[in-house]
């Protein structure tokens, strides 16, 4: 491997993204190699100094109990609106019983016979004046 | 039966320094990382029952926080001043500048601050891999699907940014002591 491969592979290699050939392949450069080896330390160096500046900020305590509550607030909120469909389930169907029940009573048992009966004399009455005018 | 609220916990509450790490080099500033982060634990949340069991909940949070902070966040303006696209367009590896080992003990005195306004002048994509990768070690191909890009993408924008955030450092440093 060249100094040119090396340096281009350098950083998948110290992410850990080379496959078992291509790091021994950097590995047997840096070995013989005393710039590249130096580019690599210092590299390595700098990524570690980074690390361990950068990543000491922790979250603050009041967003750890924010986020809790607000988790909280979104089981009650989930709990609200399973309940209340059932809730107004129950509700829909005593009022639909109810209506059922009103409607039921209100309605006359049987046709008013009388008049039902006045009714189909007459329009057969007109029918047959009807038909008996047309084939006059 | 169902994942309940302890579960989610669980997994959750160790990621919380990483999730606000990254939201606050994301946004540059302390309250709206705070916003971000919770935004994304209550939308991981509501879809955590579509989370398979045994997969990779880190990678899958860390995806929701970027959505979250590339739909709500960057849209409004919540991110600190980055460099331009044409400033990083992708060049020879050969030209690339490499730190030597006299620069990294002149760095490390004072690396704080000056990592941390070199890392927020990267513009928003390439900062992520870059944040996803240095701080938080996500491979490559969990970095392709949090970001949602091809892995090859991923080794470009991760070359490119520490390119340029290792530029902008040597030249804090040589210029100090010139």
């Amino acid at each position: 491997m060249t100094c040119t491969e090396t340096r281009r592979y350098l950083e998948p290699f110290l992410d850990g993204e080379l496959d078992a050939e291509g790091n021994l392949k950097v590995l047997e450069h840096l070995n013989l190699c005393g710039d590249c080896n130096r580019v690599f330390d210092a590299e390595k160096q700098l990524r570690g100094a980074l690390r361990d500046r950068l990543t000491d900020e922790k979250a603050p305590g009041g967003l750890v109990d924010r986020c809790c509550s607000a988790l909280a607030a979104c089981d009650a909120e989930r709990r609200r609106r399973w309940i209340m469909p059932s809730m107004s389930a129950v509700a829909a169907a005593a009022i639909a019983a109810i209506v059922t029940s009103v409607l039921m009573s209100s309605r006359p048992t049987r046709p008013d016979e009388p008049e039902v009966a006045a009714l189909a004399v007459a329009f057969h009455e007109a029918n047959r004046t009807g038909s008996s005018g047309d084939s006059t | 039966m169902p994942p309940t609220r302890k579960d989610f916990e669980q997994v959750l509450l160790p990621l919380m320094d990483s999730l606000y790490r990254t939201a606050l080099r994301m946004t540059g500033q302390d309250a709206t990382a705070q916003d971000l982060v919770q935004e994304t634990v209550l939308r991981a949340y509501r879809s955590f029952g579509h989370f398979i069991p045994g997969s990779n909940f880190r990678a899958w949070i860390f995806r929701i926080l970027t959505n979250t902070f590339i739909n709500d966040y960057r849209r409004r303006g919540h991110a600190p001043q980055s460099l331009d696209m044409a400033d990083v367009d992708p060049s020879d590896p050969s030209d690339v500048e490499h730190v030597r080992a006299a620069d990294v003990e002149a760095l490390t005195e004072t690396l704080g601050d000056e990592a941390r306004r070199a890392i927020e002048k990267l513009p928003p994509d390439f900062r992520l891999v870059f944040l996803l990768s240095t701080f938080e070690g996500f491979s490559y191909k969990e970095i392709a699907e949090i970001a949602g890009i091809p892995i090859g993408t991923v080794m470009s924008r991760l070359f490119r940014a520490r390119a340029l955030v290792r530029s902008e450092l040597l030249a804090t440093t040589r210029g100090r002591a010139s």
